[in-house]
C-alpha cells in the first residue's frame, strides 16, 4: 500500500467513515508488527531501544506528513496504539501458552529467553484483563492506557487524540494507574 | 463495590486529588460520612496510585522481550496458517511440518509436469535489508551447489513479501538419528556405520567450505531408505549479518546448548572442529543413550559454565548395561572423548580423522584417539589375539598391510618411488609398532604366544604365494621385529632369506637388495661387527646411489645406518654427517614418522655432545622428548629412551642431579615395560645410574646395579659383545676402588679382549681401557708394565679428536702419579701441570679439587727436582687461590694434601 492510500484513508477515516477503520486497521497492524521486528533487529547492545516509538515510527512511514492535519496524527496514533496492544498481547497469550503445552523439545537459547519472558508476558495479559474492565468502567481511562502505555504517546499526542485536555490526560493515566495497581497487585510484582 | 458506582469514586477521587495530600484523609471522612466501603475503596486507590509512581511509564521493559519475540518468530496468528495455501516461487504450501529455533517449515509441492515435494523453511532471524538480502542471496547459491547424497539439498531461496528470508530444500521424510537408533534397537556397530555416514556428509560440506554450526540428533535424520540425511548445512551462516555484531551474537544464541561447542559459548571462531565436537556429542548419547554433561535442572548460565569448563563422564561410565560397557570401554571411550574435547585443537581436526579411527576401531587396529603407547599397541595385539581370529594375529596384520599397501599403490602408481617408501611405513608402522616391545607380553607370561604368532607369520609368508616384492618386504619386517625381540639368528635367517628372493626375481643391484642388504647390516652393527655392518651399508649404498632420488625415505634409513656405523667405529665426524642428512630426510618426508624423526633427533644430539655442543645437543633432546611424550606418551619406552639421553647428558654436564632424575623416570618406564627379562635399553641405563652412583660414592650401588645389566646383557647378547666389555670394565672400576684389586685386574682383562676384539686396537674406547688397566697396574705396584699401558692409551687418547678435557686431564694425573711413582719427577711434575691446567678448566667443584690436587703434586715434583723457589712459588699462588674458594678452602682432604706437602 502506497503512502498516500493510507494518508486517504486517514482523512477520511476522520469524516467519520467507519468502515474505513476496518481498512486502516489491518494496515497499521501490519506495518507495526514489521516495525517490531525490525526494532528488535535495530537493537543496539545494550539493549535499550531506540529513542522512536513504534507508533510513531509507523506514522512516519505511512503516513505522508505534508497531506495532513496535525490533528490526525493523533487518530492515526489511537489506532496504532491499539494495533501494539493487540500486537503484544496475542503474542504474550501465544507465549504464555506455549509454555504450558510444552512439547518435548531440547531447549534452545531462545526458550530460554522465552521463560524469562514468561513473568512479564502474564504481566501483559493481566494488564489487558483488567483494561478491558476498566472500560467497563470508564473507557477513556482505558484509552489512555492504551495510547500512553500500549502506544507510548506522548501526552500532548494523547490529548489530542482524545479531544482532551493535556490536564485530564494526566489526570486520567493518574486514576487508571492506581486501578490497575489496586486490581493487579499481589499478582505479580510491581517493578 | 458494585453497589458503589465508579461515576461516584471517580467524583471523589478527582477532588481528593485535587487537593493536597494531608487534607485528603479529612476530606473524605466528611465527604463519604457513613459509607466505609466507598470511603477506603477511594483511600485504596489514592495508596494505589502513590505507591504505583512510575509503574508502566516505562513500557519498553515489556515491551523488549515482546518485541524480540517478534522477531525471532514472526507472529504465528497472521504467519503461520496465514501461508497455508499461498504460493512461493513455483510450490504451493501444504502444511506447517515444523517449527524449529530458526523458523518454521512448510511442505510445499509443485504440480504439473515436474511435481515434486520440498520443503520451505521461513527463517525468522535476519533482518531484510537490502545488503543482507543479497548476502542472503550470494550464500544461498554456494549452498546449492553442495551437492551430496548425505546432505539434503538446497534448491532455491528468496525473500517472502513480508520481508522474511526464506529457502526451498529438499524434502525429507525421516526421524532423527537417536530416535531410528532406539526405535530400531541398533547395535552399536549399526549406530557407528550410521553416524559415519553422517560423517562422511559432513566431510563432504567441510571440503566445501562450510560449516554447519548447528548439528544435533533433529538436524541429522534417516530417511525412508535407512540413509543419513543432514538438513540446514549452512543455514546459520545464511543468516549472518556481517555489520552487526549483535546479530552474529543473537546467532549464537540459536544454537542448542547441549551440542553447542565451547567455542560457540565462548563465541570464539568457529571451525571445522566446532562441527565435529556437536557430532561428538551426538555420537556420545547415540552410544550411551545419556548426556555427557548431565544438565539437569541447571540455569542457562551453569549450562554455559558446564560446557566450557566440566569434563564428560566417559561414555562406558555413562552406561548400565554390562556388555556396552564393555564395548564402549577403551577405544570407543577415547575416540568420543577426544572428539568433544574442550579445546578444539585436541579433537580431530578433520571428519576424515575422525572417520579413520572409527575404521581403525572397526580393524581393531590402533586408534590415534589413544596415546600410541606400546602399552596399549600391545594390548591391542593381545587384545586382537584372545578375541580368536582364525588366523595368527601377525597374519591379520599382514594381510591388512598387504590391502593397504594394495590401495596404496593403485592411487599412487605414478609414482613408484613414493610407492615403496608409503608400502615400507605401512607395513613396517603396522608390524614394528605391535612387536617392538616384547616384554609386556611376556611379562603376562605368553611370549611363547609371542614367538608362536611370529612363527606362524613367518611361515605363512614363506609358503603363501604372495608377490616377490611384497613378500620380501614382510621378510624384512619380521626380520626387524625379531631383531627387536633380540632374537637375531631369527633376524638374520629372514634377512637372509629376502636377500636371496631379490636375486632370483629382480636380479642384481636391485632396490630390494639393497634392502636386504641394509636389513643385514642392521642385524651385524647390532651384533657389534660393527666394521661388517658398515660394508653391507656401504654396499647398499652403491645400489641406492642414483637409482633413487635423495630425497626417498631409503636414504634417511641409509644415512642413519651409517651414522650408526660411523659412530660405533669413532669417526664421529661422518657420523654426525650421516645423522644430519637422515635427520634432513625425514624432516623432508611428506608424511615423516614421528620416531624415526625422534631417533634421529637423539642421534644428532648425541653427534653434537660429541662434537662439544651441549646446548645444541641439549635442545635438540628437549625436543625429542616433547614429540615423544605427545606422540607416544608419558610412559612410552622412547620417551624412556629420550629421557636416558638427558640423563647422560646432564651427567657429561655435571648436572648429576637432574641426571638421576631423568635416569630414575626412564627406569621406572623401563622396569614397567621390560620387567625382569629386560631389553639393552633397560641395561644401558642402569649402566648409566651405576656411573652416576660411582660418582658420587655409592660404590655398592653402583655394583649391583653393574650386576644387574651385565646379567641382563649376557642373557641378550651372550659373552661376547661390547656391552658385556662395558659392564666388566666399570665393574672393574668399583673393584679398583673398593681395593680388590686381583679382582678388578681379572675383569680389566676380560674387558679388554673383548674391546680389541670389537673395536680394534685404535679405537678411543680401547685408549680407555688400556688407561684403567694402567692405572691398575700402577696401583698393584706393577709400574714398568703400567708405564707399558698408559704409553698405549697415550697413543689414542691423546691423538683422538672425539677425546675431551676431562679425558686429557684425567690421563695426564693418572700417568703422573705412575711417572711419579717410577721417580720420573720430571715428565711427572708436566704432566701433573697439565692435568691441573685441563681440570681447572672443567666448571665442577670436583674438578676444581682435582685441579689443586695436581697442583700439590706438580709442586711436590718441583721439590723432588730441587727446584725450591719455583715449588713455594706454585705452593703460595696455590694458597691464594685455596682461600679464596669456599669450595677448596672447605674439602679438608685437600687441605691435608696442601699442609703435608708445604711442609717440606
Amino acid at each position: 500500500m502506497e503512502k498516500s492510500d493510507v494518508t486517504q484513508l486517514l482523512v477520511r477515516l476522520k469524516s467519520g467513515e467507519n468502515k474505513v477503520y476496518e481498512e486502516l486497521y489491518p494496515l497499521i497492524y501490519g506495518e507495526l508488527k514489521q516495525l517490531a521486528y525490525g526494532q528488535m533487529r535495530g537493537q543496539s547492545a545494550d539493549h535499550t531501544l531506540s529513542k522512536t516509538e513504534l507508533v510513531h515510527e509507523a506514522y512516519l512511514k505511512m503516513i505522508d506528513q505534508t497531506k495532513i492535519n496535525f490533528s490526525d496524527k493523533g487518530h492515526f496514533l489511537a489506532i496504532a496504539s491499539k494495533c501494539m496492544r493487540q500486537i503484544l498481547i496475542d503474542h504474550a497469550r501465544k507465549k504464555n501458552a506455549q509454555k504450558r503445552g510444552g512439547n518435548q523439545k531440547d531447549l534452545t537459547f531462545i526458550d530460554e529467553v522465552f521463560n524469562n519472558q514468561q513473568q512479564k508476558a502474564k504481566e501483559l495479559i493481566n494488564i489487558d484483563i483488567a483494561l478491558n474492565e476498566l472500560e467497563e468502567l470508564n473507557e477513556r481511562l482505558a484509552q489512555v492506557v492504551e495510547m500512553r502505555f500500549f502506544g507510548e504517546m506522548s501526552i500532548d499526542d494523547t490529548a489530542d487524540a482524545l479531544g482532551v485536555s493535556k490536564s485530564t490526560v494526566k489526570r486520567d493515566w493518574l486514576k487508571a494507574r492506581g486501578w490497575l495497581y489496586k486490581e493487579l497487585k499481589g499478582r505479580f510484582k510491581v517493578e | 463495590m458494585s453497589e458503589i458506582s465508579w461515576e461516584q469514586i471517580e467524583r471523589l477521587l478527582d477532588k481528593a486529588l485535587d487537593l493536597p495530600e494531608q487534607e485528603r484523609q479529612a476530606f473524605l471522612d466528611k465527604e463519604c460520612e457513613n459509607d466505609n466501603a466507598l470511603k477506603n475503596e477511594i483511600l485504596e486507590l489514592l495508596h494505589s496510585i502513590s505507591t504505583s509512581e512510575g509503574w508502566l511509564e516505562n513500557a519498553q521493559t515489556y515491551k523488549q522481550d515482546i518485541y524480540q519475540n517478534l522477531s525471532e518468530g514472526l507472529n504465528t496468528l497472521s504467519l503461520n496458517d496465514a501461508l497455508v495455501g499461498s504460493k512461493i516461487g513455483a510450490y504451493t504450501i501444504k502444511e506447517r511440518i515444523g517449527e524449529g529455533g530458526m523458523g518454521l517449515v512448510y511442505l510445499a509441492e509443485r504440480t504439473g509436469d515436474f511435481s515434486r515435494q520440498v520443503a520451505i523453511k521461513i527463517i525468522r532471524q535476519g533482518r531484510a535489508t537490502e545488503e543482507n538480502i543479497r548476502r542472503f542471496k550470494r550464500e544461498q547459491r554456494i549452498l546449492a551447489k553442495l551437492n551430496h547424497p548425505g546432505i539434503a539439498q538446497l534448491y532455491d531461496g528468496g525473500i517472502t513479501r513480508d520481508g522474511f528470508p526464506y529457502i526451498i530444500m529438499e524434502y525429507v521424510e525421516g526421524i532423527a538419528i537417536t530416535k531410528y537408533c532406539k526405535i530400531h534397537n541398533c547395535t552399536i556397530s549399526q549406530k557407528t556405520g550410521l553416524f559415519k555416514q553422517a560423517l562422511e556428509a559432513v566431510r563432504n560440506a567441510h571440503e566445501n567450505l562450510t560449516i554447519h554450526r548447528d548439528l544435533k540428533p533433529d538436524n541429522i535424520l534417516i530417511d525412508t531408505s535407512g540413509r543419513v540425511k543432514i538438513l540446514d548445512f549452512g543455514i546459520s551462516k545464511l543468516l549472518e549479518d556481517e555489520e552487526d555484531s549483535m546479530i552474529t551474537k543473537t546467532g549464537s544464541r540459536l544454537l542448542t546448548p547441549r551440542y553447542a561447542a565451547p567455542e560457540q559459548i565462548k563465541q570464539e571462531s568457529i571451525t571445522t572442529a566446532t562441527d565435529l565436537y556437536s557430532l561428538g556429542i551426538v555420537f556420545y548419547m547415540l552410544l550411551t543413550e545419556a548426556e555427557p554433561i548431565a544438565f539437569g535442572d541447571l540455569t542457562q548460565y551453569e549450562i554455559e559454565q558446564a560446557i566450557i569448563y566440566k569434563e564428560p563422564a566417559k561414555p562406558s561410565d555413562n552406561v548400565k548395561n554390562a556388555r556396552v560397557k564393555r564395548q564402549l570401554k577403551g577405544d570407543l571411550d577415547a575416540i568420543i572423548l577426544k572428539s568433544i574435547r574442550k579445546e578444539p585443537e585436541a579433537r580431530y581436526r578433520v571428519a576424515n580423522e575422525f572417520l579413520k579411527d572409527l575404521d581403525n576401531y572397526k580393524y581393531g587396529l590402533p586408534v590415534s584417539a589413544r596415546d600410541g603407547s606400546f602399552r596399549y599397541r600391545s594390548h591391542k595385539f593381545i587384545q586382537r589375539h584372545k578375541q580368536g581370529l582364525v588366523i595368527a594375529t601377525v597374519f591379520v596384520g599382514l594381510l591388512i598391510a598387504l590391502t593397504i599397501f594394495h590401495t596404496i599403490r593403485i592411487t599412487k602408481e605414478k609414482d613408484i618411488a613414493q610407492t615403496e617408501t608409503q608400502r615400507a611405513l605401512v607395513v613396517k608402522n603396522l608390524l614394528l609398532d605391535i612387536f617392538k616391545a616384547n616384554d609386556p607380553i611376556s611379562s603376562k607370561g605368553s611370549s611363547v604366544t609371542l614367538t608362536d604368532l611370529l612363527e606362524v607369520g613367518t611361515q605363512k609368508i614363506v609358503t603363501n604365494n604372495i608377490e616377490p616384492d611384497v613378500r620380501i618386504e614382510l621378510l624384512l619386517v619380521l626380520s626387524n621385529i625379531y631383531q627387536n625381540i633380540t632374537q637375531y639368528d631369527e633376524a638374520r635367517k629372514l634377512a637372509d632369506k629376502s636377500l636371496d628372493i631379490s636375486l632370483k626375481y629382480f636380479g642384481k643391484q636391485s632396490i630390494n637388495e639393497a634392502k636386504s642388504l641394509m636389513r643385514i647390516g642392521s642385524i651385524e652393527h647390532e651384533m657389534g661387527n660393527f666394521v661388517t655392518g658398515k660394508n653391507y651399508f656401504k654396499k647398499a649404498s652403491t645400489i641406492i646411489n642414483g637409482k633413487l632420488p635423495e630425497s626417498n625415505a631409503l636414504f634417511g634409513e641409509l644415512y642413519d645406518n651409517l651414522g650408526f656405523s660411523e659412530e660405533k667405529l669413532g669417526n664421529y665426524d661422518s657420523s654426525r654427517y650421516y645423522f644430519q642428512r637422515s635427520l634432513e630426510n625425514i624432516q623432508s618426508q611428506p608424511k615423516p614418522d614421528s620416531n624415526n624423526y625422534i631417533s634421529e633427533l637423539r642421534n644428532v644430539a648425541r653427534a653434537q655432545y660429541r662434537n662439544k655442543n651441549p646446548q645444541k645437543g641439549d635442545s635438540l633432546l628437549l625436543l625429542a622428548l616433547n614429540v615423544s611424550k605427545r606422540v607416544n606418551g608419558e610412559q612410552d619406552v622412547i620417551t624412556a629412551s629420550v629421557l636416558n639421553d638427558l640423563g647422560l647428558y646432564s651427567m657429561t654436564q655435571a648436572r648429576y642431579e637432574e641426571a638421576r632424575s631423568y635416569y630414575s623416570r626412564s627406569l621406572a618406564i623401563k622396569d614397567s615395560v621390560y620387567g625382569a627379562k629386560g631389553h639393552p635399553n633397560y641395561s644401558a641405563t642402569l649402566t648409566n645410574l651405576g656411573v652416576l652412583e660411582e660418582t658420587f660414592g655409592n660404590l655398592k650401588q653402583a655394583d649391583s646395579l653393574y650386576q644387574k645389566a651385565l646379567e641382563m646383557d649376557t642373557q641378550i647378547f651372550g659373552e661376547h659383545h661390547p656391552n658385556i666389555a662395558i659392564s666388566k670394565g666399570h665393574l672393574a672400576t668399583i673393584y679398583f676402588k673398593m681395593k680388590e684389586y686381583e679382582k678388578s685386574k681379572k675383569l680389566r682383562e676380560e674387558a679388554l679382549a673383548l674391546y680389541l676384539e670389537i673395536y680394534g686396537p685404535n679405537h678411543n674406547y680401547v685408549g680407555t681401557m688400556y688407561q684403567n688397566y694402567a692405572q691398575l697396574l700402577s696401583e698393584m705396584g706393577d709400574l714398568n708394565n703400567a708405564a707399558i699401558y698408559f704409553k698405549k692409551a697415550g697413543d689414542i687418547i691423546l691423538n683422538d679428536r672425539s677425546s675431551s678435557t676431562r679425558d686429557f686431564a684425567r690421563f695426564n694425573m693418572l700417568s703422573a702419579l705412575n711417572l711419579y711413582r717410577m721417580k720420573d719427577f720430571q715428565n711427572a711434575s708436566e704432566r701433573y701441570a697439565k692435568a691441573s691446567t685441563y681440570y681447572d678448566q672443567l666448571s665442577h667443584p670436583y674438578f676444581k679439587i682435582t685441579s689443586a690436587q695436581c697442583e700439590i703434586k706438580f709442586g711436590e715434583c718441583l721439590l723432588e727436582l730441587g727446584k725450591k723457589d719455583k715449588a713455594n712459588a706454585v705452593f703460595s699462588k696455590l694458597k691464594a687461590k685455596i682461600d679464596s674458594s669456599d669450595v677448596l678452602k672447605n674439602d679438608s682432604g685437600l687441605q691435608a694434601l696442601f699442609k703435608k706437602a708445604t711442609n717440606h
